[in-house]
């Protein structure tokens, strides 16, 4: 059989995409309780989300501090012994601290379940944060803090959402010995009693899911009673000014760029358009920094830029790692590359390219029951709904070269950003 | 279970192919059995460089990425001491765009100097921002060749030195490519929407008019048994003291393999583990502390690894370890602990299986050590490892005339 090898095959770009929804499952004290019913494997996710927002860093520090140290003791087990338990049954537990909403993931294989349930809410219920292993904790962050310093790609990071959002904000947060210093036992026993009401909780069940795993999950929860936290809301960060600041790293042979700004909500209308944006300048191996500053000049062995959501806010970035002897001339290119997006329209062949890629990565990213959650949960989260994927896809199938430009214009001018180098 | 069928191409490649209807894409992988050992000491990290070239366009199509994206596909690769492995997942409507662009840089790159001269460049900043200019960023290439000083495990795959990469001409990448970048030194696995008629038909058409190359004869030089201990001292800027230890053992493909594997669980995987709990919690010797084995194809070692906790010093944490590490010689563990161990890997395992990219790199993985049928063995294969087993092999392995220290000191 004869072929060409010149000619690439046809494509053809799925003009929808099926996506599995979340159930919500009524359960009798009102919890809310989601499920996400996919994939062949006998295993389960539950994710319990409290909206426990932080109204300052200290309140953050102490939060997430609580948040990791919830499985380090019971009145009546040790975090050995909760430890020993959990990893008999091959399950494992994974806290995300947040300064907006903290979570509690829970993966089991599915026989299991109904044990390594009951065992996760008793070690909610009933944490009382033992002085030893707050010791322990105390001494391991201190060192993680220390060698952290020393990492340019930290450094720049830290202070680059300390100057975005303010330095006392929760989303401006530096870790620092003295939020480590200020942990007590009495702080996180407190925070414990105050931030796990079940009031405005959202769990997320995901997996092959049975009735087996609902009613353990109703039997387990669907009795305690609801409690409400006090709802703290995170105060607006100020929109700070553009500002170009050098962390020294004494020795370095790399510095750490980060380049962006404080950015819009994921619900705002421009979103969706300037999340495109991000995708051609910096969000894709092909992107336009990726081209030019990798592949094109050498400089560095990645770069990329991003958007991170925040539920009133977001942030956008541009960051790398690139030699002391190519520093200026990257952040140069950097500009480079933010003004050719305002003063030149895209060709229609690159927006094409981004707008197949961006279908096929939305696939990806709802492959499987534990991304199809995630996806769920970032909707939830946020205050979408499903209507949001139908939004995307329809803003992908119909942004053109000019809305590229006006959003950059709009968004992302050189003028507007701030600055951070650390080496 | 994992459900999979294998063919075998005229010109050696081997196809693996795992169908799932219930997804709209395709995970495909492809494995070349190359990696930093089949390198020579003056020409390190090769393997590792040359992965950046395949992606510099090849005979017919002068760029890899572009197409692929343009599919709606994603991909990337990775190298390590024995194999190269390209992976990418793609919209099951575009699947031919992956057997396209795949199958022409099997069959030749285009070995344009600009793309080496960029990737000797991309290279080099690789080895600077992962090894150079992190804290303790340097300790492979320290232990390395401390602990091998015949087998070139030595090196690790970035390379020895960044001389390496910067002499790297384009007739090494030529002459590597005809060697090692042929159909019947590779392994294609595909996961997902595919059927096996669809496979065939889709390997014969692009892959089947590829030459096969020569058959590789490898002649590793493999690394004597060790007589005796070995120190390394060393003091870098960095923050704190930081311990490394390791001994040799068996290769992947040894039956102790899962002895082995499980030694390292029952030391240090999750919270309940043995060096944690003793040596971080109760005696606070370590503040950190971890241990795991490479299962490497040729024959491997144990890794222990941990920073000392402050007014501890790095041979009283030496110390400390290699007791604890000796309970495993002198006692049988329980069996409780046992099937703890086991448990984990098994839930590990299935994890794993839910993800299209991770059930093609396992198929291919499993091929390359000779069966692809021990895919669907693992969990018996850990299952079956006894108490004795794991008493028998850490006697093996745990002797101070096996192992090698590097004490990795801060300059403050």
């Amino acid at each position: 059989m004869s072929i060409s090898r010149i000619i690439p095959p046809e494509l053809k770009i799925p003009e929808s995409v099926s996506v599995l929804q979340a159930e919500k499952i009524t359960v009798s004290n009102g919890l809310s309780l989601y499920v996400i019913n996919s994939g062949n494997e006998d295993v389960v996710k539950l994710e319990i989300i409290f909206p426990a927002g932080c109204s300052d860093q200290m309140s953050y520090a102490l939060s997430s501090t609580c948040h990791q140290l919830i499985d380090a003791g019971t009145s009546k087990m040790n975090a050995q012994t909760i430890a020993e338990e959990f990893d008999y049954y091959g399950a494992y537990l994974q806290t995300e601290p947040g300064a907006d909403f903290k979570s509690i993931s829970l993966f089991s294989l599915s026989r299991f379940f109904p044990s390594t349930l009951n065992l996760l809410k008793e070690v909610m219920d009933d944490a009382i944060f033992p002085e030893s292993e707050i010791t322990t904790w105390k001494s391991r962050n201190i060192q993680s803090l220390h060698v952290n310093r020393e990492k340019v790609s930290w450094l720049a990071k830290n202070h680059f959402n300390a100057s975005v959002f303010g330095s006392d904000h929760p989303y401006g947060f530096i870790p620092d010995e003295k939020f480590i210093d200020a942990v007590t036992q009495e702080k996180l026993q407190e925070f414990h009693k105050t931030t796990y009401g079940l009031e405005n909780a959202i769990f997320i069940l995901s997996g092959k899911i049975s009735e087996n795993e609902i009613n353990a999950v109703t039997n387990c929860f669907g009795s305690t009673k609801m409690t409400s936290d006090k709802q703290v809301k995170l105060p607006v960060p100020a929109h700070s000014k553009p500002e170009k600041l050098l962390i020294p790293k004494k020795d370095s042979i790399q510095s750490g760029l980060r380049i962006g700004k404080q950015m819009l909500p994921k619900s705002h209308p421009d979103f969706l358009k300037l999340s495109v944006v991000n995708t051609i300048l910096g969000g894709y191996f092909g992107s336009r920094l990726m081209s030019n500053i990798r592949e094109d000049k050498g400089y560095t062995y990645g770069i990329g830029s991003g958007l991170v959501p925040y539920p009133g806010t977001g942030s956008f970035f541009i960051s790398t790692e690139v030699g002391n002897d190519v520093r200026n001339e990257a952040i140069k290119e950097i500009y480079v590359e933010l003004y050719r997006l305002i003063n030149e329209p895209i060709p229609q062949a690159e927006l094409d390219l981004v707008k197949n890629y961006l279908v096929g990565s939305f696939q990806r990213s709802l492959d499987g029951p534990f991304s199809l959650a995630d996806r769920f949960k970032g909707l939830i989260l946020h205050n979408l709904d499903y209507n949001y994927f139908d939004r995307y896809l329809e803003t992908l199938a119909t942004i053109k070269p000019e809305d590229i430009a006006e959003m950059a214009a709009k968004h992302l001018h050189p003028d507007s950003m701030t600055e951070i180098i650390a080496g | 279970m994992l459900q999979y069928e294998k063919f075998t191409l005229s010109n050696g490649l081997r196809v693996i192919v795992n169908t799932d209807t219930s997804t709209p894409l395709v995970a495909m992988n492809i494995l070349y059995e190359v990696g930093a050992r089949d390198e020579t000491s003056d020409k390190t990290g090769f393997a590792h460089l040359f992965e950046h070239l395949m992606f510099g366009g090849s005979v017919n199509i002068p760029n890899y990425d572009e197409p692929l994206q343009m599919a709606g596909g994603e991909n990337n690769a990775f190298t390590n001491n024995d194999f190269t492995n390209y992976y990418l997942t793609i919209p099951v409507q575009n699947l031919e765009t992956a057997f396209w662009l795949e199958s022409d840089r099997m069959l030749s790159l285009a070995f344009s100097e600009k793309s080496l001269d960029v990737q000797r460049h991309v290279v080099v900043e690789e080895f600077r921002q992962r090894y150079l200019n992190q804290p303790y960023g340097d300790a492979w290439l320290l232990l390395r060749p401390l602990a091998y000083k015949t087998h070139p495990y030595q090196w690790a795959t970035i390379g020895k030195e960044v001389s390496h990469i910067e002499n790297a001409t384009l007739e090494d990448v030529k002459s590597f490519f005809h060697k090692y970048y042929h159909p019947g030194n590779a392994i294609l696995t595909l996961s997902g929407n595919i059927t096996i008629e669809t496979a065939k038909t889709l390997t014969e058409k692009w892959f089947g008019p590829i030459p096969a190359g020569n058959k590789i004869i490898r002649n590793i030089p493999q690394e004597p048994k060790q007589s005796g201990k070995r120190i390394a001292d060393e003091t870098r800027d960095v923050p704190y003291d930081s311990l490394y230890k390791c001994w040799h053992c068996g290769k992947r493909g040894d039956a102790d393999f899962y002895a082995t594997d499980l030694i390292t669980d029952v030391l240090s995987s999750g919270k309940s583990s043995r060096l944690y709990n003793r040596l971080v919690k109760d005696q606070k010797i370590f503040t950190t502390i971890n241990a795991y084995t490479l299962g490497d194809i040729d024959p491997s070692l144990i890794v222990a690894e941990g920073k000392p906790a402050a007014g501890v010093s790095l041979e009283q944490a030496e110390e400390a370890l290699t007791l604890e590490i000796n309970n495993l010689v002198h006692q049988a563990v329980d069996e409780r602990e046992l099937n703890k161990v086991k448990q984990k890997v098994e839930s590990g395992l299935v994890f794993g299986e839910m993800n299209h990219g991770n059930r093609a790199l396992n198929l291919a993985y499993y091929e390359m050590l000779g069966d692809v049928s021990l895919t669907n063995k693992q969990v018996d294969l850990y299952r079956a490892v006894t108490a004795e087993d794991i008493q028998k092999t850490a006697a093996g392995i745990f002797t101070e005339s096996n192992s090698n220290v590097l004490f990795y000191r801060s300059k403050k």
